[in-house]
C-alpha cells in the first residue's frame, strides 16, 4: 500500500516551474534597474515622489510578509520605519560612524518588531491590528515628545552619511533584494506556515504549525524591512519629522498592501504606486485631495477587492482566453 | 509495554458543569478504540483535550508515558498526536499535496500518506474541488503525515456512502496493522466501528459507562438504557 | 489625587460613550469602525454651525446628532454593505471614509479650531482643592444615560434582541426571520447617535477641529479590545479602568503621554487575557 515516488516535487502553495521563477527574477532584476533610472533621472517633484514610492515599496515588502502572507493586518509598518529612521539619524548625529548608525537603526526596529510579537503573537486578527495601531500611535507620541533626541514635532536634520549617488542607488538595491528575499521567503516552508495561518489559523496550529512563534518571526522580519527602508528615507531626505511617521501612514501602508494583494510579489510597487503617488500628486485644494484618495480607496477596494495585481491578471487572462489555472 | 496513550482523571469543568468527569483510559499501541455515547456524553470534549484544543480542569494525558497534558495543539502533533475533526475543515483553496505538505515535513511522508488513504492520485486537485468524502479523506491523510503515535478521528464517516465507509474501514486497519499507531474513533455509525473497534468506551454525561469488547459492550444493559433512556 | 481620580471618570465616561457605539457595530460586523471618528467630526461642527447662526444649543445638539445618525447610515449603505462577506476589506474602507469625511470637515470649515459654547460652560463647583466643571459633569452623566439606554434595548426590546442575535450568529438569525439588513442599519444608526452624543459633549471640554477624535478614538478601540467584542458591560468595566489608568499616568507621570498609559494598560491586559475582559465570540473555532 506504501509506495515510494521518485519525482521530484514542488513543496510550496505556489506551483512552479524552473522557467516562472526564472521568470520572475528578471522581473525583478528589470524593476531594479527601472527603479535605479527613476529615482537618479526624474527631476523635481517627480522624482521626490519616486524616490518616496521606492522608499515605501522597500519597507512593504516586509508588510508584504506578515500581512500579505500571514493576513495579519499591521498597522506598525511605519513606526518600525520612522524608528529606523530616527535612530539612525540620533546614532549619526552622536558621531557614530554611518555603517555603524545604520545598522544601530535596523537593530532599534528589529527591538521594537520583537517587543510587538512578542506581546501580541497571540493576539488574533483584529486585535492585532488595534493593538499595531496603538503602538504606533506611541511611537509618534515619543517622536514628538522626546525633542531632545528627536527634534520634536518639526523634526531633526539628518548627517550625510553616504554621497547622495550611493544612497540612490542604495534604494534601487535594497528594493531588488527585498524583492527576491520575499520570493525566497514565499516558497519556503516559513512561507506555507503563514499561508496556512492566513487560510485558517486554528486548523494550521492543529496540523502542527508553531502559529504565535511563526507570527513573531513574520513581524520580526518586516520591522528589518521597515526599518532599513527608514534609514535609506533618513538619507535622501536630510531630514525627518514625526509626521512622517504616524498611525495614519501605517494605515496608509496597510492600504496599500490591500490594493495591490495580498502577499503578491509586485504589491509593494503597486500599492506604493497608488498610495504614494496619489497623495503626492494629487495637486488640489487642500483636503480636495484627500477626499478623492479616500474615495480612490474604496472605489479600488470594492471593485478589485483581491486587489489590482490579481484584478489585472484576471482581465489579461479573459482577453487572451487561457484556461483559468485551477 | 508502556501505554500509547494515558488518561488519569481527565475532567473539563465548565462552569458548574462537568462535561467530562474524572476520566481515565489506558490504550496499547496498535489498538483501535471506539468512542461511543449519546450526544452531550463529553466525547468530543474528551477528543479536544487530548489534541489540545481545550485545557484540562484537572487530571493527567500521557503519551508514551510523558506528560502531554496542557500543550498547545502545534507541540501535541509534533509530539505525536494527530486529529481530524466533525465538520470537515480543509485548506480548500490549496492542493491535496500542499495541504499534506503542511504536515509532514518531508516530501515523501505527504506523499505515502495520500497513498495509504486511497487519495495518491488526487494529490494535484485542489482540495476545494473534492467531493465531501474525499476531503474527510485528506484529513485522515492529513493526520497521518504528521508521524502521529495516535490518532483522533472525530466522526470520520459522517456523510460517507456504504462503499466509502468501507474503504475508509480498510484505511483505519491499515493505519494501525502498517504503523503501529493507535486510533481513537467516535462514531455514531455503529456498524461501522463495531466491526472496526477492537475495544469501545462508552461516555455518558462526562463519565465512563462501559469498556469491553464491541460483542459485549453492546449487549451491556447500562449501554443499552443509557442510549434509549437519553 | 483627588482631581486625578475625578479626571479619571470623565475620561472613562467619554470612552465608554464612543466604545458604546464601536462595540456594537464591530459585535454585530466585525469591523473596526475608524471611519466613526469622521462622524464624530462632522456632528460637532454641525451643532457649532446651527448654533452660531443663532439656535439654541439643544436644537443645534439635535441638529448634530440627526448628522450623526445620518452619516453613519450612510456609511453603512453605500459602502460597508458592499464588504460584508469580507471583513478583510474593511480598514481600507475605513480609512477611505475617514479621509473623505474629515477632509469634507476640513474643507467646508477650515482647519482653525472651534469653541462650542453649551449653556452649561461656566458652571464650575470647587471642593477643596478640587474642581468639578460643568462640562464634565455632562460627560459623565449622559455616558450613564447612554449605558443605561443602551443595556435596557439590548436586554429587553425585541429590536435589542434581534442585533444580540445577528451578533451571534448572522446565518442562524437570518434563519429566524431576523431582518439581517434592517439590523446593520440600525446598529450603524445607534452607532452614529452615541458617537455624535460623545462628539457634542467632548468638543466643549476642548475644541472642534477636523482631527479631535482621532486619539479617542483609538483609547476607544482599547476599550472594546479590553471590555470584548459586543459587550455593554465590558465597554463600561474598560472605559472606566482605561480612563483612570490614563488620567493617573498624565497626572503622576507624564501628561504628554497620556495615551501611551491606554497602550500599556491594553498589553498588560492583552498578556494576561488575550481574549479581554468579557468576550462575546470567545473560542473562534470553526
Amino acid at each position: 500500500m506504501l509506495t515510494t515516488v521518485l519525482a521530484p516535487r514542488p513543496t510550496s502553495p505556489v506551483r512552479e516551474t524552473h522557467r516562472s521563477i526564472a521568470g520572475r527574477y528578471v522581473s525583478i532584476a528589470v524593476v531594479t534597474a527601472l527603479t535605479y533610472v527613476a529615482v537618479t533621472q526624474l527631476r523635481g517633484d517627480q522624482g521626490l515622489v519616486a524616490i518616496l514610492i521606492a522608499v515605501w515599496a522597500i519597507a512593504l515588502t516586509g508588510l508584504n510578509v506578515v500581512q500579505g502572507l500571514g493576513g495579519y493586518p499591521s498597522l506598525a509598518q511605519a513606526a518600525f520605519f520612522g524608528i529606523g529612521a530616527y535612530a539612525s539619524s540620533i546614532l549619526l548625529a552622536s558621531g557614530v560612524p554611518f555603517w555603524l548608525a545604520a545598522v544601530g537603526g535596523v537593530l532599534a526596529s528589529v527591538a521594537a518588531g520583537t517587543f510587538v510579537a512578542v506581546v501580541f503573537s497571540r493576539t488574533r486578527g483584529q486585535y492585532f491590528a488595534i493593538g499595531t495601531l496603538f503602538f504606533g500611535a506611541v511611537c509618534t507620541l515619543v517622536f514628538t515628545n522626546e525633542s531632545v533626541f528627536t527634534g520634536g514635532p518639526n523634526g531633526m536634520p539628518v548627517g550625510l552619511g553616504m554621497p547622495i549617488p550611493v544612497v540612490l542607488a542604495a534604494i534601487a538595491g535594497s528594493l531588488g533584494v527585498g524583492l527576491v528575499v520575499f520570493d525566497l521567503i514565499g516558497r519556503s516552508r516559513f512561507g506555507r506556515r503563514l499561508r496556512a495561518i492566513s487560510a485558517d489559523e486554528d486548523l494550521a496550529e492543529h496540523v502542527g504549525v508553531p502559529t504565535a512563534r511563526t507570527k513573531a518571526i513574520a513581524v520580526i522580519v518586516s520591522a528589518t524591512f521597515g526599518g532599513w527602508a527608514g534609514v535609506l528615507l533618513a538619507q535622501y531626505n536630510g531630514v525627518i519629522a514625526p509626521s512622517q511617521f504616524t498611525f495614519v501612514q501605517g494605515f496608509l501602508m496597510f492600504v496599500a498592501i490591500g490594493i495591490g494583494g495580498y502577499g503578491r510579489l509586485f504589491t509593494p510597487l503597486v500599492g506604493g504606486i497608488v498610495v504614494v503617488g496619489l497623495s503626492q500628486l494629487l495637486k488640489l485644494q487642500p483636503g480636495v485631495s484627500q477626499i478623492a484618495l479616500g474615495l480612490v480607496f474604496i472605489v479600488i477596494t470594492l471593485l478589485v477587492p483581491g486587489g489590482l495585481i490579481g484584478g489585472a491578471e484576471r482581465i489579461a487572462r479573459s482577453l487572451f482566453s487561457r484556461k483559468a489555472t485551477s | 509495554m508502556t501505554a500509547a496513550l494515558e488518561l488519569r482523571g481527565l475532567t473539563k469543568a465548565f462552569g458548574g458543569v462537568r462535561a467530562v468527569d474524572d476520566v481515565s483510559l489506558t490504550i496499547e499501541p496498535g489498538h483501535i478504540l471506539g468512542l461511543i455515547g449519546p450526544n452531550g456524553s463529553g466525547k468530543t470534549t474528551l477528543l479536544n483535550m487530548i489534541a489540545g484544543t481545550l485545557t484540562p480542569t484537572g487530571g493527567t494525558i500521557l503519551l508514551g508515558g510523558v506528560d502531554v497534558t496542557s500543550l498547545p495543539p502545534h507541540v501535541k502533533v509534533a509530539r505525536g498526536i494527530a486529529r481530524t475533526f466533525q465538520t470537515t475543515r480543509v485548506m480548500s483553496a490549496w492542493t491535496v499535496q500542499e495541504s499534506l505538505a503542511l504536515a509532514g515535513d518531508a516530501r515523501a511522508a505527504a506523499i505515502d500518506a495520500a497513498e495509504h488513504v486511497g487519495i495518491g492520485d488526487l494529490l494535484r486537485r485542489r482540495v476545494g474541488s473534492l467531493s465531501s468524502a474525499q476531503q474527510r479523506l485528506v484529513m485522515v491523510a492529513t493526520a497521518l503525515a504528521s508521524h502521529p503515535k495516535v490518532i483522533l478521528l472525530d466522526e470520520p464517516a459522517v456523510g460517507m456512502d456504504v462503499e466509502e465507509t468501507d474503504h475508509l474501514h480498510r484505511v483505519v486497519r491499515g493505519i494501525r496493522d502498517e504503523h503501529g499507531i493507535s486510533v481513537i474513533v467516535v462514531e455514531h455509525n455503529m456498524r461501522f466501528l463495531m466491526s472496526l473497534a477492537d475495544s469501545i468506551v462508552v461516555m455518558a454525561t462526562g463519565r465512563i459507562l462501559s469498556t469491553g469488547r464491541p460483542d459485549v459492550v453492546r449487549n451491556d444493559p447500562a449501554v443499552i438504557s443509557a442510549y434509549l433512556g437519553g | 489625587m483627588a482631581q486625578a481620580l475625578l479626571n479619571g471618570v470623565f475620561l472613562g465616561s467619554l470612552f465608554t460613550l464612543v466604545a458604546l457605539g464601536l462595540t456594537l457595530v464591530y459585535g454585530v460586523m466585525e469591523i473596526p469602525n475608524f471611519a466613526q471618528a469622521g462622524v464624530m467630526v462632522l456632528a460637532a461642527y454641525t451643532t457649532w454651525s446651527v448654533e452660531t447662526a443663532g439656535a439654541p444649543f439643544l436644537l443645534a445638539a439635535a441638529a448634530g446628532l440627526a448628522v450623526a445618525g445620518i452619516l453613519s447610515v450612510l456609511t453603512e449603505v453605500l459602502a460597508y454593505r458592499w464588504i460584508r462577506d469580507n471583513p478583510a476589506a474593511a480598514p481600507a474602507i475605513a480609512l477611505g471614509l475617514l479621509l473623505i469625511l474629515q477632509n469634507i470637515a476640513l474643507v467646508i470649515w477650515g482647519g482653525e479650531g472651534k469653541a462650542l459654547d453649551t449653556p452649561y460652560d461656566t458652571w464650575t463647583l470647587q471642593l477643596g482643592d478640587v474642581t468639578i466643571s460643568g462640562v464634565k459633569v455632562v460627560v459623565v452623566l449622559t455616558a450613564a444615560a447612554a449605558v443605561a439606554v443602551l443595556a435596557a434595548v439590548l436586554n429587553r426590546t425585541s429590536l435589542g434582541r434581534s442585533i444580540r442575535a445577528v451578533a451571534q450568529d448572522r446565518e442562524a438569525a437570518a434563519l429566524l426571520g431576523v431582518s439581517v439588513k434592517r439590523q446593520y442599519v440600525l446598529s450603524f444608526l445607534l452607532a452614529g447617535l452615541l458617537g455624535g452624543l460623545a462628539a457634542i459633549v467632548f468638543a466643549p471640554t476642548f475644541q472642534i477641529s477636523p482631527f479631535m477624535a482621532d486619539s479617542l478614538l483609538l483609547s476607544a478601540f482599547v476599550v472594546v479590545v479590553v471590555g470584548g467584542l459586543g459587550s455593554v458591560l465590558g465597554a463600561v468595566i474598560g472605559g472606566m479602568a482605561l480612563g483612570l489608568v490614563e488620567s493617573l499616568g498624565a497626572t503622576f507621570i507624564s501628561p504628554a503621554y497620556q495615551s501611551a498609559f491606554g497602550f500599556l494598560f491594553l498589553v498588560a491586559v492583552l498578556i494576561f487575557r488575550p481574549t479581554g475582559i468579557r468576550s462575546v465570540n470567545a473560542q473562534r473555532v470553526g
